[in-house]
């Protein structure tokens, strides 16, 4: 009984760190610039093939293939602002916007699902280990491979969050996310502010792609179902608060785990939109509130 | 050194500023004062960047800013203080400081901050609290505290009385003539006609979006017509008993 509650403690730890580097970087995106992003899975699925690009068609090491993820999804979040988000933002000026900039992604998303259909076929594409081996525990055994996935996410979400609470740029992002008003009369570009935030949220996505791909495989809809998860999560830890996005990713990946102890495995993935049902009847700002700058 | 000339602005297709103009000579403090929804505050907007005129000029030195976003115009030098302060009321003291100072070099920020805390040491002793449970005028004086970071040479600001317990409006506007002793010129929307003809150089009256009076704040008092219409004060004396 100890045995399996560590094991599922493991487990639900290590999907927690996925889900926080997907959820964060979702919320982070709402917070500041009020767009619920519905193509975040696709830039996970973008960071899978570009490990999948740099590990087994390039030769090139494991690490270079999760920098290169996090790198090119950046550049294309970075993209994103100033070619999607901004014009649909002059044109719809003083009108309601959040409707459409879901529509837009969602269009976005199945546009980059689309592409990647094209480019690297739908076919299900192992990623080797970017470290191999496995760790015996006694009462459990866990892949190295695992613990990277939840090492990786432990230190960039710590290093997101002392970036969002020390240095300049991340107070100017808090500060957006606040009022972007008071923010201009700080000195502050919106657009630079935004598509930096879209960057940083998205490579957040792709290095989860990169980390995840030894372990789920690479094929265009990979992220997808993440994203829908990544919507409950959020709503829990309240929509547009990165930190309640973690506290709630490690919530979710726990009870899910856990769950299998008590319930047969195939409700597994009900627990994650029961929460978010029960959370938006009762507690629709979540467990925290919304602000980036909490 | 601010002009605006013949400006007409508003928000969508509603036209709030309807061809008005303002001078604001280097070193002074000008007043804007007018009944509500006269587009005090729009004039303010407009020449900060927030809105862009439907037509007519606003110029700093000279120079045509109508069209610049608000943060390039900061970065000529002017400050803006919104209604409320605009302070990021879920961030520390000091972390309002730290932006205020966002687009100078960290030493030199670093520097202007610490200067901050030796004129105000209140704040210093605060710095880790929340900028929102600080009360309201010390909020009014961390917004003006934070503006002064960039050492702008224009600061505008949008009634920075509201809302304030008297002792604490006499404290916001003692800093304010000092810091304009100091060579800092002023643009003020204010709805306190005390506090503002009490420190103005030249006041402004706007109605419906247009002048109704340009002079100086004695030349306001001496106006009957503007002093009924505008200070609700009655020339004719209010009658006694029944």
């Amino acid at each position: 009984m100890l045995e399996s509650l560590l094991e599922f403690v493991i487990q639900g730890l290590v999907l927690g760190g996925l889900y926080a580097l997907f959820a964060v970087g979702l919320s982070l995106i709402f917070g500041v610039l009020d767009v619920i992003n519905v193509a975040h899975g696709e830039f996970f699925a973008i960071g899978g093939y570009l490990a999948f690009a740099a590990v087994v068609l390039l030769h090139l090491p494991g690490v270079v293939g999760v920098l290169g993820a996090a790198a090119g999804t950046f550049l294309l979040g970075l993209c994103m602002y100033p070619l999607l988000i901004a014009p649909l933002r002059r044109r719809l000026a003083g009108r309601p916007q959040a409707p459409l900039y879901l529509v837009l992604t969602l269009g976005l998303s199945t546009f980059l699902q689309s592409s990647l259909l094209a480019v690297a076929g739908g076919d299900y594409l192992r990623v080797p280990p970017q470290v191999a081996g496995i760790l015996d525990l006694d009462v459990t055994a866990v892949s190295y491979q695992r613990l990277l996935v939840l090492g990786a996410a432990t230190v960039l979400l710590t290093l997101l969050f002392a970036f969002l609470r020390l240095h300049p740029e991340g107070l100017a992002v808090r500060a957006v996310s606040l009022n972007p008003e008071a923010a201009q009369a700080m000195g502050i570009n919106l657009s630079r502010i935004f598509a930096l935030t879209l960057g940083l949220g998205v490579a957040l996505a792709g290095v989860g792609g990169a980390l995840m791909a030894p372990l789920f495989n690479v094929y265009p809809a990979v992220g997808f179902p993440l994203t829908i998860k990544a919507f409950a999560i959020t709503i829990l830890g309240g929509m547009g608060n990165p930190v309640g996005a973690l506290v709630a990713s490690f919530l979710v990946s726990l009870a899910e785990s856990l769950s299998v102890m008590v319930i047969p495995s195939q409700w597994q993935n009900l627990i994650a939109f029961a929460v978010m049902i029960v959370m938006l009847l009762l507690r629709p700002q979540g467990l925290l509130g919304r602000g980036v700058s909490r | 050194m601010l002009e605006l000339e013949r400006v007409h602005a508003g928000y969508g297709k509603l036209e709030i500023l309807q061809s008005a103009s303002l001078r604001v000579p280097d070193g002074t403090i000008v007043g804007i004062i007018g009944p509500n929804g006269a587009g005090k505050s729009t004039l303010l907007k407009t020449a900060f960047g927030y809105l862009t005129p439907f037509a007519g000029r606003v110029a700093l030195d000279a120079r045509d800013i109508a069209g610049l976003r608000p943060d390039a115009i900061m970065r000529l030098g002017v400050g803006y203080l919104a209604q409320a302060g605009g302070l990021f009321a879920e961030m520390t003291v000091h972390d309002n400081l730290v932006l205020g100072g966002y687009t100078i070099p960290r030493r030199v920020r670093r520097r202007a901050v610490d200067e901050v805390y030796a004129r105000f040491p209140l704040f210093r002793d605060r710095r880790r609290q929340l900028a929102g449970a600080l009360s309201g005028g010390e909020q009014r004086l961390l917004s003006i505290a934070r503006a002064l970071i960039v050492r702008p040479r224009l600061l505008l600001l949008d009634e920075p009385s509201a809302a304030l317990a008297p002792r604490f409006i006499d404290e916001v506007y003692t800093t304010l003539v000092g810091l304009n002793r100091d060579g800092l010129t002023m643009l003020i929307v204010e709805q306190n006609v005390e506090a503002i003809l009490a420190v103005a150089h030249r006041i402004f009256v706007l109605d419906l979006g247009r002048n109704a009076f340009d002079g100086t704040p004695a030349e306001l008092r001496g106006s009957d017509r503007i002093r009924r219409l505008y200070l609700g004060e009655d020339d004719e004396p209010a009658p006694r008993g029944r």
